[in-house]
């Protein structure tokens, strides 16, 4: 096996006994049952179940969208319920970038002004946004299609804008969520090659997914089934990508 | 700050992606604009009307009468008073001469006959003065030249007309010189008065100033007189009106502890149908101008709502990547207030159009000079205020939901 490019480092996301629960009406969902798990900087853990699992409400709790209903859960040693609003809305900012199955990009703007908008909200200025965005769309090897609206780029360019958009704050880990839901193979394993290159570069990745193939990628498989974690395992058969033709730049976490 | 320049660059495009639909959404607006500004052009006028009034009369002129002309008292009382004399007037003048600057006479009748050839004039109004009252003016004539000295002592057969007077009579403007017959007697028309305009009644474009000698040749002796006293300074005017008190008592022979038999009146009669316009357009004004902004905020907040939940997945969006709640809130209220501006623009250009049309009809077929041809930067300044204030009330609900939505919920929406 490959040596990793960085040694596995602290804590970054602790869960302690996480539940979460929808109340509907008469109902009650538990889409999550007594979660816990650690993840490390520098892990690439995949989160793998069948539809209606629980993946996507475990990915939102740790991306600081969604509070859990009962347990604990540190965000770099911080505890998130004691949070408010405006400081989850900084980590989900800073320190957390998301990729999303529907890339969720804005029409409106073109790739460098969709990848912009997290320095926006950091209160960065417009020179130094611009150059940023520029830098992380050339990590995603989209730096000739800078001044393309969403619908004028196929949809693993989507989501490489989408990525680059993740990237541009220089956050501590990248939520992936099924990121290759909406591609077909040859493009999601061009995506799947962008995130080991990521990691390799020091980044944190956690991916969600129901697909082996996908997951096959990650060192670390978390299986989730009815809300309760099924198995939290190293990968023994990991496969290791070939490194993509995007240029090798400065590592994206500082 | 970054923010902010952002929340513009982002509520400019979301109202460039929906043109159609801002633009009516404006129009509530933009009516309501149009109702302030004009509000404001009307009051400006009827405020220079008040002022070319004083301006021209004065506004240190006090107007010695039996009749108390604001309408204070008993009416009955006032009639029964004794009209005030020519005699006492000279006498009057006499004790005066040192304190006021000038002391005038005068006297009118209404509905006098007036006739030019076959021409016949019966709202006439005969006014007899001496030759100062055109000083007291300021001494500026149309045409012609005001009667003399000698004129006021021989109580010659001269006339200066009021600019109807000249219209009606003489359409060619060729009226000094004429001979016009005033109760059947021949006059010479020796001048024309500079035209006044009729917003404020007074009148002086239908008068007739004859020597006041010659008016009570024409109406007899015993016509009532009213004296004018000008202060000569506003600074000036309460202890002229002291003094005429005195002398006004003195000469009426009253007694001490007596009562007064005459009034002592002064400009307030402008002010006051000034006032009573000026309240009308304020009514009416306000009422219009609330009903359009009343019906443009409920069509923004409206406009508001459908853009928000047309928009519920980009809010999700922006919230996962970052955005505050008060960033999001600040991002539809400034789309908000940019609405309302758009509809100010619009208004402002619409009743600048107005003002400019109405102020050259006004001038042009009425004679009415005193409506300005633009909107002063006062009012714009207040419509500016007046459509921020109506943006924020009317986008307030709508951002401040949007700012409340929850991530995973917006995210969720298509
Ligand atoms: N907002 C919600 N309201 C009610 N039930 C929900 C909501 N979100 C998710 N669920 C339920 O929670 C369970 C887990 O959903 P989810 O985390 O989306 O699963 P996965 O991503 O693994 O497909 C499902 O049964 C789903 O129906
Ligand atoms: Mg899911």
């Amino acid at each position: 096996m490959a040596p990793q490019a960085t040694s596995i480092g602290e804590p970054i996301i602790e869960i302690h006994h996480v539940s979460r629960r929808y109340v509907m009406g008469a109902e009650t969902i538990h889409a999550l049952r007594d979660v816990s798990l650690t993840i490390r900087r520098n892990e690439y853990v995949a989160i793998m179940g069948p539809s209606g699992s629980g993946k996507s409400t475990l990915m939102n709790i740790i991306g600081c969208l969604d509070t859990p209903s009962g347990g604990d859960y540190f965000f770099e040693g911080e505890l998130v319920s004691k949070m408010s609003d405006n400081e989850l809305a900084q980590i989900r900012n800073q320190q957390i970038g998301f990729v999303f199955q529907t890339f969720n990009l804005l029409a409106r703007n073109d790739a460098v002004k969709n990848v912009e908008l997290p320095l926006v909200y950091a209160g960065i200025s417009r020179q130094e946004r611009q150059e940023r965005a520029v830098e992380a769309l050339r990590q995603v090897a989209l730096e000739d299609r800078m001044t393309h609206k969403p619908n004028e780029l196929s949809g693993g360019q989507r989501q490489r804008v989408a990525i680059a958009r993740a990237l541009v704050t220089r956050p501590s880990i990248i939520l992936a969520d099924e990121p290759t839901g909406n591609l077909d193979t040859a493009t999601g394993i061009d995506i799947m090659r962008l995130f080991e290159d990521l990691w390799r570069k020091g980044n944190t990745i956690i991916l969600v997914t129901h697909e082996e193939d996908v997951a096959r990628n990650a060192a670390r498989i978390i299986r989730v089934r009815d809300g309760k974690i099924e198995s939290d395992a190293p990968n023994p058969n990991r496969i290791q990508m070939a490194a993509t033709a995007a240029p090798t730049t400065a590592p994206a976490t500082p | 700050m970054t923010q902010f320049i952002e929340s513009i660059r982002l509520a400019v495009s979301a109202l460039v992606a929906n043109k159609m639909r801002g633009a009516l959404t404006t129009l509530g607006v933009v009516i309501g604009i149009f109702f302030v500004l004009l509000m404001g052009w009307l009051l400006t006028g009827l405020d220079n009307v008040l002022d070319e009034t004083l301006a021209t009369f004065g506004d240190d002129i006090l107007y010695v009468d039996k009749y108390n002309w604001a309408g204070d008292g008993d009416w009955f009382e006032n009639r029964n008073r004794k009209s005030i004399t020519f005699d006492q007037y000279q006498r009057v003048h006499q004790r005066l001469a040192s304190t006021a600057e000038y002391v005038i006479p005068t006297t009118r009748a209404n509905g006098a006959s007036v006739r030019y050839g076959d021409d016949e004039l019966t709202s006439a109004v005969v006014f007899g003065t001496n030759a100062e009252y055109i000083q007291m003016f300021g001494g500026n004539l149309k045409e012609g030249r005001f009667f003399s000295e000698i004129e006021d002592q021989s109580g010659g057969f001269v006339v200066v007309i009021g600019a109807n007077v000249s219209n009606s009579l003489f359409p060619k403007g060729d009226a000094v010189g004429r001979v016009v017959k005033i109760q059947g007697i021949p006059f010479t028309v020796i001048g024309i008065m500079p035209k006044r305009g009729s917003l404020l009644a007074d009148m002086v474009d239908d008068q007739l100033l004859i020597p006041i000698k010659r008016f009570f040749g024409l109406y007899g002796n015993s016509f009532r007189v009213v004296i004018n006293v000008k202060a000569g300074g506003t600074e000036r005017v309460e202890d002229v009106r002291y003094a005429t008190l005195g002398a006004m008592r003195e000469v009426r022979s009253i007694a001490l502890g007596e009562r007064d038999d005459f009034s002592i009146n002064t400009q307030d009669q402008f002010r006051k149908q000034s006032d009573q316009l000026r309240a009308v357009v304020w009514a009416v004004g306000l009422v219009m101008t609330g009903l359009s902004f009343l019906v443009g905020s409920i069509g923004i907040m409206n406009i508001m709502f459908v853009s928000v939940v047309e928009r519920t997945k980009e809010i999700g969006i922006r919230k996962a990547i970052g955005a505050t709640r008060s960033s999001v809130l600040q991002q539809f209220l400034v789309e908000s207030i940019l609405l309302c501006l758009i509809g100010t623009a619009i208004g402002v250009l619409l009743t600048s159009g107005v003002a400019y049309a109405g102020a050259y009809i006004a001038e042009k077929y009425w004679e009415i000079d005193v409506l300005d041809s633009t909107i002063s930067v006062s009012q714009l300044v207040l419509a500016v205020v007046v459509s921020v204030v109506v943006g924020v009330l009317a986008g307030i609900i709508p951002a401040f939901r949007a700012s409340r939505l929850d991530p995973v919920e917006a995210l969720r929406a298509e």
